[in-house]
């Protein structure tokens, strides 16, 4: 009997054992933390030259871009519930483990809604942002796509210059909102400066 | 023009070590030594080692580009080329008894990988008018390579055929030579992503020379130091500077990358490549 006793601990720890350092040998980050993305903020950009620059006044609208920044906030640390038996000698050591924050509700949509009449298909009102794309140095990305993000490594904005590459009819004035739509169902909004397509 | 500089070239060489050989011995000899002295005999020199000092400053100059052309580079390889370390094997086999003239050709089998002072400093240049080059990779793969992410190897061929004056005191020969030669260009390609400026399209270009359609000629002139130690052998080394003027096809494969469609244009290239070739080498003299 205490023979099996002492059979069923040995067979015991070795179990733990190896689920414990199976267990570490994972190395899965470590999440310490959420976010939220909180605002939006939506710039007038000109890239007719090398690279984008801001703009003020007027655009040629071939090369117009809007430059959005979603900020977003850190939330409330996770507590972490350490297992009992992660303390002391089964802790696992000597591991770096990258802090990652997952995202609390994360972009579903990312609308460019124009406020004047862009072009024949596109009257005020419209979400133009099908005609808006992200250049990533090989290919042109859909802008949603540069804000479907679910985890960081750090709080910083999410930027993305969104570039017009689509029909354009209307000369003149014109003004974007951007809409940023989150999984609850909020939105977050930011409106351009007027500026002068031609 | 050019050939006439090249003569113009050679003559000078034979005339300076015409008179280089009136000069007292440069070598001490001893009563063996002179015995020797008249002991040189044909020359197959084999296995050269090269360490080639390739200079390329000036860049080369596409030919009558259409105004309507998407690429439109004027000068292909600006900044010009600059590499350190390309090894050669090759032969050379020297028409050459002993003191006086000589004649040989040459053969070389290059394959080099620049090394870590080594550069390729290629861009797509001063694109006319409205293109912004965004980035450029210039890659010179290895035609065995499949990929081109092996980029920095190749190979190409050389036949040079020399004349030359040489003298001989002791176990040394020195002789200077010049001549011409032929050779293929090796495959060489450049990628770049261009921008349409005024606009926010980009384009990914693609230029490659390929080995078949491209070949150079040109004139070189060098010394050839020989040291035999022993009876029907010795070493070589040798010091020429090469200009090679380059004529090769250049393909051009431009994609519009919002579009994905591609375009592709044909272009004739005109280089002149300046280089100079230090080597080390063995030969029997039999």
């Amino acid at each position: 009997m205490k023979l099996k006793s002492i059979l069923f601990l040995a067979l015991t720890i070795g179990v733990v054992d190896t689920l414990l350092y199976s267990c570490c040998a994972d190395e899965d980050p470590l999440v310490v933390g959420t976010f939220q993305f909180c605002t939006v903020t939506a710039e007038n950009f000109d890239n007719s030259g090398a690279t984008a620059v801001p703009v003020s006044d007027t655009a040629e609208a071939a090369a117009f871009a809007i430059r959005l920044a979603v900020e977003m906030t850190e939330n409330e640390v996770c507590s972490m519930n350490t297992p009992f038996l992660l303390n002391g000698a089964f802790a696992c050591t000597n591991q770096e483990q990258v802090p990652l924050y997952v995202v609390r509700e994360r972009i579903v949509d990312v609308r460019i809604i124009t406020q004047n009449d862009f072009s024949s298909a596109y009257l005020a009102g419209s979400d133009i942002s099908s005609l808006f794309y992200v250049f990533t140095g090989n290919e042109y990305r859909a802008l949603l796509r540069q804000f479907q993000v679910t985890e960081v490594e750090e709080i910083a904005p999410r930027r993305a210059t969104a570039l017009l590459l689509g029909d354009f009819d209307f000369e003149g004035m014109h003004q974007f909102t951007v809409e940023v739509e989150l999984a609850d169902g909020s939105v977050i909004t930011s409106t351009t400066q007027p500026i002068y397509l031609r | 023009m050019k050939a006439l500089k090249a003569l113009y070239i050679f003559a000078a060489t034979i005339i300076s070590v015409s008179a280089a050989a009136q000069l007292p011995d440069i070598f001490d000899e001893d009563e063996s030594e002179q015995k020797e002295r008249n002991d040189w005999r044909r020359i197959y020199s084999i296995n050269q080692f090269d360490y080639f000092i390739l200079m390329d400053m000036g860049g080369g100059y596409m030919h009558a580009l259409s105004p309507t052309d998407i690429g439109k580079p004027t000068d292909l390889l600006t900044g010009g080329r600059f590499n350190l370390g390309q090894i050669t094997g090759g032969i050379e086999l020297s028409f050459y008894e002993g003191e006086g003239l000589f004649a040989n050709l040459r053969f070389n089998l290059s394959s080099f990988a620049p090394g870590k002072e080594s550069e390729f400093n290629a861009s797509l240049g001063d694109y006319l008018g409205d293109y912004t080059v965004v980035s450029t990779d210039l890659v010179i793969p290895s035609p065995t390579d499949d990929e081109n992410d092996a980029p920095i190897t190749a190979s190409n061929t050389t036949f040079h055929l020399n004349l030359g004056y040489q003298i001989t005191r002791g176990r040394y020969a020195l002789a200077v030579q010049g001549g011409g030669h032929m050779t293929d260009y090796f495959h060489i390609e450049s990628y770049s992503t261009v921008k349409l400026n005024n606009t926010n399209r980009y384009y990914f270009v693609d230029f490659q020379a390929e080995n078949e359609s491209s070949y150079g000629f040109g004139y070189q002139a060098g010394l050839r130091l020989l040291y035999k130690p022993w009876e029907n052998f010795g070493f070589t080394l040798q010091g020429t500077y090469f200009r090679t003027f380059y004529n090769y096809d250049f393909y051009e494969y431009e994609t519009d990358l919002f579009t994905y469609q591609e375009t592709s244009y044909l272009h004739t290239y005109d280089d002149v490549v300046d280089w100079i070739s230090i080597s080390l080498g063995l030969f029997i003299c039999i």
